[in-house]
């Protein structure tokens, strides 16, 4: 399977997906950290695929979004962004807006403490 | 060689030649950088930070790219 149907499958079968450098449990650099973080403390659900496993994923979904860096979130398919934007759609509620419309539950007290401790 | 904020700031400005940028970062790999243009209105963040990464040609990309680590705000002035 050529990696641009594998990402398709991926982020197909999965509402939330992070492509990310290293896992979840173990992020093997600051950005992908820094997403993964946020998502683990909102109690959100998500598929990590961590692109250091796999030249050809790592490359793919760089030209599959046309997007030059990692980590890059998916929800419902759908390309979310990069660090920086997830950042800052977290801190402006955004992100819970967008999880909100697309049925992904996630702990809003959680979200709503780590605007409070940016704010 | 490093980069420097310098050169990051005249390879944005070669596309926003109107838009107000701030590049901060010292040591080579990890900057910031905020860029403020009047053709990102209408634009979503995504669209906004694709023009930028266009703009900086290549040199975000993965091992290769001589720049890891850039922290990118961009968005419309007012």
């Amino acid at each position: 399977m050529s990696a641009e149907d594998q990402i398709k499958d991926t982020i197909t079968a999965n509402d939330v997906v992070l492509f990310m450098k290293g896992t979840k449990m173990m992020p093997q650099c600051g950005f992908s950290s820094r997403v993964a973080g946020v998502l683990n403390y909102m109690g959100v659900e998500f598929a990590d695929v961590n692109v250091l496993a796999d030249d050809g994923i790592r490359q793919g979904i760089k030209d599959f979004s046309d997007w030059p860096t990692i980590p890059q979130l998916y929800v419902k398919g759908e390309f979310v962004g990069g660090c920086d934007i997830i950042t800052e759609m977290t801190l402006s509620g955004e992100l819970d807006q967008l999880f909100t419309d697309n049925g992904v539950s996630f702990d809003k007290d959680a979200a709503d403490k780590i605007r409070e401790a940016n704010a | 060689m490093p980069i420097t904020a310098r050169e990051i700031e005249d390879m944005i400005r070669e596309s926003f030649p109107d838009a107000q940028i701030t590049v901060e970062g010292d040591d080579g790999v990890h900057f910031a950088a905020q860029v403020v243009d009047a053709s990102f209105s209408g634009m979503n963040r995504v669209q906004q930070q694709r023009a930028v990464y266009a703009a900086l040609k290549g040199k975000m990309d993965g091992s290769a790219g001589e720049l890891h680590a850039l922290a990118l705000t961009t968005k419309a002035p007012g």
